[in-house]
């Protein structure tokens, strides 16, 4: 096994115990990205020199004082949306050439305190506003999208070029890549990962979190990202299935799923009660009224946050989020108050689904990723639908709800594409969804499979990258 | 080929291409550049989305607020 193919926990406790090196593991990262980043497009900046000092840093360290904790000496990928003091954000778009972050978010400060070696930042959807990510494939098979908005830090974890990267979810943009590439992401509780220094889409929806390979992963990097009053989230990861009730949605959710995907993830509902979880129904209240709110709210904060800037000639932006801040500019602000208010009823009821449930667990998006360069998924019965709609609509309720979700990779369809389970649990829950996740990839291997890009260097690589 | 439930996703049929620019010019766009036509479908859309959240009874409810510290 190649130090690339490690996950976090892997290379944490190799460097602990002097097996690897910061520098060697860093060295073989970057090797990686050089071999196959040419065909998925997951980066937009590698920064070798400044992490390379990072590493030789973090190494003398630890032979002088050992880890200061398990990212100690790891490198982390960043999506471009987090401030890197010195670095431009690029959030995906023209409209920031030229800018210039003069201070570290505040996620990259804890990560740096934590020893972690940033060494790259990946590409985002313009602006976060868009679920496909182009520029970047699906390591699984390049003829489809990664899902958005955070498809490169999707990408850049299931090809093996990061253990960990750090992405944002407003609609789904953590959940939905990790899903559609087979591996891990949590959208934290809203404001338990602070969002200082990393450009917003919508604030009252944005959620900061990690996407890597396994849960445990996850419990690691949110034991650095959060602050002091913030739980140990590997504290209860080891608890098993067993003592768990789990609500499995009896609307809403399956509605309109693709089958391979729905099978997927009832099986992974299966094999959980099998390893002692109880199982009951449940009908999470309002939840049809959440995406016509949740979309009002995200286009008019968006729309407030980027101003005229989208409608000034030259000012950069793509043709379509152009277009979607230009209506977002013209929602009255009355429909963005009855969004708001909808809001405080469908937190109320949602919480008391806690009182019945520990967890709810359905799929974390409804179809498989959409082929490259289309705008619609295509359902086995006939029925297109618009690639946005389709990555997110399972994705809302926890955003605008605020409550944690965690993807799990739970299998592959008949086409070959990774599908994840959904679970959705109580405000600062994550200690218990991230020990349901980290029971199903104890039961099963779906969180080890790795897509056969290949090892080669000096493949030739088709022309993905694309402006913006 | 169907269309996947979107008739209650975007309820709200277009404004004229001129009705859309008045209103642009009101709210001080001047320059969009895809052209009308996308920005008079996303319009249309969030127009249905308002009908269908002021269709809503919803008491004396409040607004959310990520200022209240059931949200942290």
């Amino acid at each position: 096994m190649q130090p690339f193919e490690l996950t976090l926990a892997e290379a944490a406790a190799s460097i602990s115990a002097g097996q690897l090196s910061p520098a060697e593991l860093l060295e073989s990262v970057l090797g990686r990205v050089a071999a196959v980043d040419g065909r998925v497009g997951a980066f937009v900046e590698v920064m070798a020199d400044r992490a390379r000092a990072a590493a030789r840093e973090a190494g003398a360290e630890i032979v002088r004082r050992g880890p200061r904790g398990p990212l100690h000496g790891v490198p982390v990928a960043m999506k471009d949306l987090y401030d890197i003091a010195g670095l431009r954000t690029g959030a995906g778009s023209r409209a920031r050439d030229g800018h210039l972050a003069t201070a570290d978010s505040a996620v990259t400060e804890r990560l740096a305190g934590a020893g972690a070696v940033l060494f790259g930042k990946v590409r985002t959807h313009e602006f976060a506003y868009g679920s496909a990510t182009p520029g970047t494939r699906n390591p699984w098979t390049l003829q489809h999208v990664p899902g958005g908005s955070s498809g490169g830090s999707g990408a850049a974890v299931a090809a093996r070029m990061a253990p960990v990267s750090m992405a944002t979810d407003t609609g789904g943009s953590i959940r939905g890549p990790a899903a559609h590439c087979g591996v891990t992401g949590l959208k934290p509780t809203y404001g338990l990962v602070p969002m200082r220094g990393v450009v917003p889409l919508a604030w009252s929806q944005d959620h900061a979190g990690p996407i890597a390979r396994t849960a445990e992963d996850i419990a690691l990097v949110m034991n650095a990202v959060t602050g002091p009053d913030a739980p140990d989230f590997t504290a209860r990861l080891r608890g098993g299935a067993a003592g768990l009730t789990l609500g499995v949605p009896s609307a809403f959710f399956f509605d309109d799923c693709h089958p391979d995907v729905e099978a997927l993830v009832r099986e992974a509902i299966a094999a959980l009660r099998d390893a002692g979880a109880r199982v009951r129904e449940v009908r999470p209240p309002m939840v049809e009224d959440v995406f016509p709110a949740h979309m009002t709210i995200m286009a008019a904060e968006a729309a407030a946050f980027h101003g005229d800037h989208p409608h000034r000639p030259g000012g950069g932006y793509g043709e379509a989020l152009a277009a979607t801040l230009a209506a977002g500019r013209m929602i009255p602000a009355t429909d963005y108050i009855q969004a708001q208010r909808l809001r405080t009823e469908v937190v109320r009821r949602w919480r008391g689904l806690f009182d019945e449930v520990d967890v709810l667990v359905a799929p974390a998006v409804a179809a498989p990723a959409a082929r490259y360069g289309e705008d619609v998924v295509r359902f086995p019965d006939g029925c297109v639908e618009p690639v946005l709609t389709a990555n997110a609509r399972l994705n809302f309720p926890a955003d605008f709800t605020g409550l944690p979700s965690l993807s799990v990779p739970c299998g592959f369809t008949r086409e070959g594409l990774p599908a994840g389970l959904q679970i959705i649990g109580r405000p600062r829950g994550e200690p218990e969804v991230l020990r349901l996740g980290h029971a199903h990839q104890e039961i099963t291997d779906w969180a080890r499979r790795a897509p056969g890009l290949g090892y080669a260097e000096g493949v030739a690589a088709p022309a993905v990258r694309e402006p913006g | 080929m169907a269309q996947r439930s979107e008739d209650d996703r975007a309820a709200a049929a277009p404004p004229s291409a001129d009705d859309l620019a008045v209103l642009l010019r009101a709210a001080g766009i001047t320059h969009l550049p895809g052209g009308l036509e996308r920005t008079a479908e996303a319009h249309a859309m969030f127009r249905g989305f308002g009908e269908r959240l002021a269709a809503l009874d919803l008491g004396d409810t409040p607004p959310a607020t990520v200022f209240d510290p059931e949200w942290r």
